[in-house]
């Protein structure tokens, strides 16, 4: 009981928060709107089975939770892409506040980082089988089934362009997730993890070329994009979690009811922190750094938006225990782990020793270190992991 | 670990990231000068590359090596013809009929020697090459143009090392072989749609 009670005390003070935040600062329209989707997705959990949590160890309900997030953030590129907010700053003008300027940054912040962030969190609770979880995937089927249709009644609303029809595809597919979703709360039956099958060595090596190829392919385009300083931290991180992968879960796949949850709540704190980076001109200071000029529009859509649907697959691909999600895994940790620090102990000190004055804020500084924390964990679990299968097999 | 369709589920979203930086006039017209990302810039180029490493890994043997090289070779060659004027007629059409050949082939998968298909993707390649060799900066130095062309070879490379490995997984996999052909129906279906567009 007081499990579920938390669950509630914690959902609601974090909903009315957000509510009286979008009602101050973004506009009565999102104000309400979020209201509506909190108070139905409350009366629901407490309307079916009051509130307690599905048997989430099964597969049954996080699988399709945990597609949700790839196919908004699909679904947001497109919308980026194709002028989405300049659409919504005409087309429904009367929503917003007259002094809610909406611009790709808060939008970005407020329509897709913010929820982004509360859903994955919320996945954490799911997969660690806290009442909260049962509450946000209420929570999570309405956003999901919203986004949807918001895309199909706003778009082509000034002519069908190309973005437009191919953003019916992931519309049709969140209304589809969410409806599966409602499906599963209100009838969870188990249905085991199937038993993971290793890799033979063929294969790993094939998954090996495969992520080496992708990593030169996507440290090409970051390279032309952003300069050299940060395709050095994020293919580095390729590289390490390609040596990590390569190590320790390339043949064995992590175990996933103990590593989805930490990876969660480290992507969770993470899209925070890339929330804080749009907020404060990481580009724009990386630019300084490198003499590269990184246009936010495309930072925006290659680090915030279309990079993020391939990390936050990786939560699915672990969970369904596939050797893509497992890489991925791994090089996000060792992103978050090595590479996040930069934030603190690199790039202040090279604006320092560059432009005189002393040690100052850097973009992404306040929130780069939090997820490193489940990152570490995560790293210490697969490592406490390989070490007792390997004792395992020297015994057998 | 899993079917094959989870395998090809799980190429989605790495195709997304490089899909979406298709689907933006802005980006392209931003990378019009980068060579390392013009292969990314239209779903076309992107498309076409990734059907010769799996085109290669369905014919297997000598193609694994032939097909993509050729590709390749084709390509630089066909963009420095189109930098010095050499242009080849109808190169949209010809990218267009690229895909939808290569979907053709890899949908039949009839057994094909590795120097017919070398042959057709020395033609293939041309064709990109000339697109590449078309939108190659204007007054660039030599330099530029050498930076320019190594940038897109090596994408090109990178996109058919990507194609073979995920190819050869595909096959590997159960029901593997049937959901290639499945792919490659589908892009025959994509290049018809490209090539009426083209025409159009």
């Amino acid at each position: 009981m007081s499990s579920h009670l938390t669950a509630a005390l914690v959902f609601l003070s974090v909903s009315f928060t957000a509510i009286a935040a979008a009602l101050a600062m973004v506009g009565p329209l999102p104000g309400l709107f979020l209201a509506l989707l909190t108070g139905i997705a409350v009366a629901a959990w407490l309307w079916s089975r009051w509130g307690a949590c599905p048997d989430v160890s099964t597969s049954h309900l996080l699988s399709p939770y945990l597609l949700v997030v790839p196919v908004a953030l699909i679904l947001d590129s497109l919308r980026f892409a194709g002028g989405w907010v300049p659409r919504l700053a005409s087309e429904i003008a009367w929503a917003f506040r007259p002094d809610f300027l909406l611009s790709d940054v808060t939008w970005f912040v407020a329509f897709v980082c913010a929820p982004v962030s509360v859903v994955t969190l919320g996945g954490y609770a799911l997969s660690r089988q806290h009442p909260l979880g049962g509450l946000m995937a209420w929570w999570t089927a309405l956003w999901a089934i919203s986004e949807g249709l918001l895309q199909i009644s706003l778009g082509g609303t000034d002519g069908w362009s190309t973005f437009d029809v191919i953003a019916l595809v992931p519309a049709a597919g969140l209304v589809g997730l969410g409806v599966v979703l409602i499906q599963r709360l209100l009838a969870p039956k188990a249905m085991a993890l199937p038993k993971p099958r290793p890799l033979a060595d063929r294969q790993r090596r094939l998954w090996a070329v495969l992520f080496l190829a992708l990593a030169a392919v996507y440290g090409v385009t970051l390279y032309s994009q952003a300069g050299p300083v940060p395709v050095g931290i994020i293919v580095g991180s390729m590289i390490g979690g390609m040596i990590g992968w390569w190590k320790t879960t390339s043949r064995h796949p992590a175990d996933p009811a103990r590593i989805v949850p930490l990876y969660l709540l480290m992507m969770g704190l993470f899209y925070i922190h890339v929330g804080e980076e749009a907020l404060t001109g990481f580009n724009a200071a990386i630019a300084v750094l490198t003499g590269e000029t990184w246009p936010e529009h495309e930072f925006l859509l290659l680090i915030a938006l279309a990079g993020p649907v391939v990390w936050f697959f990786a939560a699915w691909s672990v969970w369904k225990q596939q050797a893509i999600g497992n890489y991925i895994l791994w090089f996000m940790l060792v992103g978050m782990i090595l590479g996040e620090p930069t934030h603190l102990l690199v790039f202040p000190v090279v604006v320092m020793v560059k432009s005189g004055g002393g040690y100052g804020y850097f973009s992404g500084m306040y929130t780069a270190l939090f997820p490193m924390i489940p990152a570490i964990l995560a790293v210490v679990e697969i490592l406490r992991e390989k070490k007792s299968r390997s004792i395992a097999g020297a015994r057998a | 670990m899993r079917g094959p369709f989870l395998s090809v589920a799980a190429f989605v979203p790495a195709a997304f990231v490089l899909v979406a930086l298709d689907v933006s006039p802005a980006l392209a017209h931003g990378f019009a000068g980068s060579g390392w990302l013009h292969p990314l810039t239209g779903p076309d180029h992107m498309l076409a590359m990734l059907l010769v490493g799996a085109w290669s890994a369905q014919i297997g043997g000598r193609a694994l090596l032939a097909v993509p090289g050729a590709f390749v070779l084709a390509m630089g060659a066909g963009a420095c013809a189109a930098i010095a004027g050499v242009v080849l007629p109808w190169s949209e059409l010809a990218i267009a009929l690229s895909i939808a050949v290569m979907g053709v082939a890899i949908a039949l998968a009839r057994p094909i020697a590795a120097p017919a298909a070398g042959l057709a993707t020395l033609l293939f390649g041309w064709a990109h090459g000339t697109a590449h060799g078309l939108e190659a900066p204007m007054q660039a130095t030599a330099a530029d143009l050498t930076t320019y062309m190594a940038g897109f070879l090596v994408t090109t490379a990178g996109l058919h090392v990507a194609g073979l490995a995920g190819g050869q997984l595909l096959l590997d996999a159960r029901n593997g072989s049937a959901t290639l052909r499945v792919m490659g129906t589908a892009s025959t279906a994509v290049g018809i749609g490209l090539y009426a567009a083209s025409a159009v």
